[in-house]
């Protein structure tokens, strides 16, 4: 079994395995789609579980390497590899996939073969956009996501799907075609030192770039993950896809959807432009963002009428947090930055469950129409009160873990930042236990929520993994902070030695030639050429 | 062998285009002549002949092209002979070949049966391609005027209707216009440079101008004007969504494949090539002709309601991306645009075929909102349609992406950044609009009454799916695509340079 894994065909066959049981659910019966989505899915978890195992802590380069030339002529190759920041990632996409299939078996009711091939699609594009080790197969698997979450929102949405769909799309697209622009300039640079053009990771990240080259690419890079993470301000398509989504939408969203920003930044653009990451400018924006998507986010989810919405906001907040970890640029915050994001994959995912449970039942998402159900639903009320308090981050929940590695790396590097930051934990708790409380507690007083009935055999099956995880994660954190710590230790040590090496003194001294024509030819467009 | 085997692909298409014609006049369509016989059976039947002639010998010129794909001629020769006219000819008769398969079942549903039909865009193609291959300034005006008034005439070719009429006249017109242009442009041409063919020409104007520089630029210029009247380049477009949308829509189709495919090619190499050595005094004219025709059709199309029209708009939009790779003026320039335009030509060709079938006959459903709920009904043609609509807008695994992806190469490497971000930018706007098509078909329940279009018959099918097939394939796998787009103009002769005179290979 181990030696299997040591090949290489395991990394490709979790791309095309989704993709093939989409198709299926294409042509078999309308009735057992769900049953073929819910096998394939299985079936990648239980292939990618043992990556857990096999992987080797020690490495921090690339493992289960597989670089096939695809359109030679322009350098492109299919390249797929694995590494600290990624395998958390690819196998959080396994874990939560089959949960959102199950999740939904009862809420979808319609166009049931379309649904499952569109979410197993969707996972194709997950996946590849977490091994994909050259940036014309990234760009390819990050646009391909977004149609069949577009169709998600849009087919099987709520009542303002159509509006909710199309500002996903466009909001996400806006940020990606920059940095195509980006990508296919630094493909261009490094053809002009090498005399052959290279869309791999390889060849590019080993570019040594002026700094205000840098700058400009990093900034075609940045807005398309600082759309997808998101930051503040750029987070408003964020509330309107969660809300309208359904719920294996949602949890999609935001188990895995959210964490492609991070990703990104993690991936390429800190290795890429290391002086442009460093600099003191773009780090303290960055910070700044950051923190005011805690604070904001925390004030408006405590105000919202709307679970589902409630729910939605915290995920700002909480991909605040892990900005944060990551822009302390310390190993600390950064392996608590990815820690995070598991953790916020577990239990806002669990929490859109929660929520979609209810929904299926009520009707309603409105916190002001549920009170005292635990009288009905005592297991449901069991269930959300871990979660809420996994996402509030209490000690000995996930949560906690991750924050506090966070707080601590960007403490040393950022005292006050972080200092700030800490009281969005308390806020966090501000939003989070009256809306428990108010949904779980007070009076049993409406009719209609006496015959609610509690959570059944199905759900308590998909409910059962998360809350271990998060128990887990929760005390023993070692074993998966293990898994990230070569490669984020290796990933700091490249940014200092290369932002080091750039000469920052004269911000218009650039150092290959070429790089001048691109960067001054970007100056002008984006900024009236202001120098 | 002589020099005259060059014209073989032209001389197929005349051939057929004379037979269909004389046949409808010495062949009665009942076939015994008999009073009252001549009803729709006849017509019907002629009409699949004429198809089919048609189509057989559009297949005979493609392989009449790539077989004197080895052949060369003397770069002072009136016709090329290289890799690039046979990339043009392959995109060129590749498309039609689409449209006229397609467009038949609309034909037959119009009622619009005349042999004249198939003869037209038979002429109209040896023009396109006259146009494309020619190197001397007198014979491209004969290809682009053959061109022109061949699709003026298809333009308005059901009588009956006055939106045809009218967009025939407006074409018309401003095509007459746009001519006049092109030969006053080649008479000042032949007065900076003393003659007519364009080797020649680069010649004398690698050597310095010999009739001073005023003549050039204004014989550039005119030229210039004149061709961007014909590829609908913005301020020059104004008529172009008016003709699109009054033609019949395989003729809109066959205008925003072929008509601009040529004309597109024609201005590339003689801007690029030939009159490469002059670049400045092109280039800024045509970097703001490129600008300008991404931008406002981009944002008149989003208001557009009509299908038809929104895909005029688009085309004109997409002439602007083209216009990219000519400002490049690079090899990368030349080879991307090319490999644009045939990703373009399919999807164009795919996109107006379900357009007319959906819209039923008298051309009743093509608004926006009557493809609500098609996606559903009609899962094919949605599928088939979502596939187009998605390479129009540049997304990938689709050949559009591909296409997109190499002209950004293309203005990157010449070191024209505003110019992609512009290109990616607009790109953008245009992604709602056709994400619009795309969330009715899928997004919104039809009404009651709606109309659902019929199940298209296997053959329509068979040919959309081979649309559908091709873009995938030109998105997932284009390096071999790739290597003959760069291969194509590998052999096209640098100005100045005398290639010896060889035959082509005896049949």
């Amino acid at each position: 079994m181990m030696a299997l894994y040591d090949g290489h065909w395991i990394l490709t066959a979790l791309v095309l395995l989704p993709l093939v049981g989409g198709a299926a659910c294409l042509v078999v019966p309308e009735a057992r789609a769900k049953t073929v989505a819910l096998a394939t899915t299985l079936v990648l978890f239980a292939l990618s579980l043992p990556l857990f195992w096999t992987f080797d802590t020690a490495e921090p380069g690339f493992q289960n390497l597989v670089s096939i030339p695809w359109i030679e002529a322009w350098g492109i190759s299919y390249a797929v590899g694995l590494d600290g920041i990624s395998i958390l990632m690819i196998l959080l996409t396994t874990f939560t996939m089959p949960l959102a299939v199950a999740g939904s078996f009862s809420y979808i009711r319609r166009r049931e073969r379309a649904f499952y091939a569109m979410l197993l699609f969707l996972t194709t594009g997950m996946i590849g956009v977490f091994v994909a080790l050259d940036l014309f197969l990234f760009y390819v698997f990050w646009e391909i996501m977004l149609i069949p979450m577009y169709f998600l929102i849009g087919v099987w949405g709520g009542e303002r799907r159509i509006y909710s769909a199309v500002k996903f799309f466009l909001y996400t697209a806006v940020g990606s075609l920059l940095m195509l622009v980006a990508i296919v300039t630094l493909a261009w640079i490094f053809q002009d030192g090498s005399g052959a053009w290279s869309f791999a990771y390889e060849d590019l990240v080993s570019l040594e770039l002026a700094r205000r080259a840098q700058l400009w690419l990093f900034a075609g890079f940045a807005l398309a993950f600082a759309i997808k993470v998101p930051l503040f301000p750029f987070h408003t398509w964020l509330p309107d896809a969660h809300v309208e989504a359904p719920t294996a939408g949602s949890v999609i969203l935001a188990g895995v959807l959210l964490k492609m920003g991070v990703y990104g930044f993690l991936r390429f653009g800190l290795p890429f432009f290391p002086a442009a990451a460093t600099d003191p400018v773009v780090v303290n924006a960055m910070l700044v963002l950051g923190l005011i998507g805690i604070l904001y986010a925390a004030w408006v989810a405590a105000v919202q009428p709307d679970a589902k919405k409630l729910i939605a906001y915290t995920s700002v907040a909480h991909l605040g947090f892990v900005v944060l970890g990551v822009f302390g640029l310390t190993t600390q915050g950064i392996e608590g930055g990815i820690l995070q994001m598991v953790n916020h994959g577990i239990s806002t995912g669990a929490l859109f469950l929660l929520i979609g449970m209810l929904y299926e039942r009520r009707h309603s998402r409105e916190i002001a129409d549920f009170g005292g159900i635990a009288k009905v639903m005592p297991v449901f009320a069991f269930a959300l009160v871990v979660v809420a308090l996994s996402s509030v981050g209490l000690p000995g929940t996930n949560g906690f873990v991750g924050e506090f590695l966070i707080l601590v790396g960007t403490f040393r590097t950022h005292p006050w930042i972080a200092a700030i930051a800490t009281t969005g934990v308390i806020f966090a708790a501000c939003y989070m236990l009256p809306m428990v409380q108010r949904v779980l507690f007070n009076r049993l007083d409406r009719e209609e929520n006496r015959a609610l009935t509690d959570v059944n055999r199905r759900e308590r099956l998909i409910l059962a993994p998360l809350l271990a995880l998060i128990l887990l994660i929760g005390v023993w954190p070692g074993p998966f902070l293990n898994r990230t710590r070569a490669s984020v230790q290796a990933l700091i040590e490249h940014v200092e030695t290369r932002s080091a090496n750039v000469p920052a003194a004269e911000p218009l001294s650039v150092e290959p030639v070429p790089v001048e024509a691109a960067s001054a030819g970007a100056a002008s467009v984006e900024a009236g050429g202001g120098e | 062998m002589s020099h005259w085997v060059a014209f073989l692909p032209e001389v197929v298409l005349s051939l057929a285009a004379m037979f269909i014609l004389m046949r409808d006049a010495f062949v009665r369509p009942d076939g015994g002549g008999a009073a009252g016989g001549a009803g729709a059976g006849g017509d019907h039947r002629r009409m699949s002949v004429d198809c089919l002639v048609t189509l057989y010998s559009i297949a005979g010129a493609l392989i009449a092209s790539l077989w004197l794909m080895d052949a060369s001629a003397p770069t002072d020769a009136m016709i090329a002979l290289d890799g690039f006219r046979v990339a043009a000819d392959v995109i060129l008769l590749g498309g039609a070949l689409l449209v006229v398969s397609l467009s038949r079942d609309y034909l037959d549903r119009e009622g619009l049966r005349s042999p004249e039909f198939h003869a037209l865009i038979l002429l109209a193609l040896v023009g396109m391609m006259v146009l494309v291959a020619a190197r001397d300034l007198i014979l491209l005006f004969v290809g682009l005027e053959l061109m022109s008034i061949s699709v003026y005439v298809l333009t308005g070719f059901v009588r009956k209707n006055p939106r045809s009429s009218e967009a025939s006249l407006k074409y018309f017109i401003v095509g007459a216009f746009a001519s006049a242009f092109v030969v006053y442009g080649i008479a000042l041409l032949y007065g900076a440079t003393g003659t007519t063919r364009l080797a020649t020409a680069a010649e004398v104007i690698a050597a310095g101008p010999a009739g001073g520089d005023l003549l050039l630029v204004a014989g550039i210029g005119l030229l210039l004007i004149g061709f961007a009247f014909k590829i609908a380049a913005v301020p020059f477009h104004m008529w172009a969504p008016d003709a699109y949308d009054g033609a019949p829509t395989p003729v809109t189709s066959f205008m925003a494949t072929g008509v601009k495919a040529a004309a597109f090619i024609a201005l590339l190499r003689v801007l690029t090539v030939d009159l490469g050595g002059a670049a400045e005094v092109w280039k800024g004219a045509v970097w703001w002709l490129a600008i300008l025709t991404m931008i406002v059709p981009n944002l008149v199309a989003l208001s557009q309601q009509d299908v038809k029209r929104m895909l005029a708009y688009s085309s004109v939009a997409h002439a602007g991306y083209l216009l990219v790779g000519v400002v490049a003026a690079s090899e990368l320039g030349r080879s991307a645009s090319l490999f644009y335009l045939a990703a373009y030509t399919v999807v164009t060709a795919g996109s107006f075929a379900i357009v007319f079938h959906v819209a039923g006959r008298g051309d009743r459903n093509q608004r926006v909102r009557d493809y609500r709920g098609l996606g559903w009904r009609r899962p094919v043609l949605g599928v088939a349609l979502l596939v187009f609509l998605l390479s129009l807008a540049g997304f990938p695994p689709t050949a559009g992406f591909v296409g997109k992806l190499y002209l950004l190469r293309a203005a990157v490497d010449a070191g024209e950044i505003a110019l992609a971000v512009t290109l990616v930018l607009t790109s953008l706007v245009a992604y709602y609009y056709y994400l619009r098509v795309v969330w009715k078909m899928y997004f919104e329940a039809a009404p009651e009454d709606a109309h659902t279009p019929p199940s298209p018959r296997p053959g329509f099918n068979l040919v959309i799916g081979t649309c559908v097939a091709l873009i995938l394939l030109g998105g997932l796998f284009p390096g071999r695509i790739i290597d003959r787009a760069r291969d194509a103009l590998a052999d096209t002769p640098a100005p100045g340079m005398v290639v010896q005179a060889e035959d082509p290979p005896s049949p």
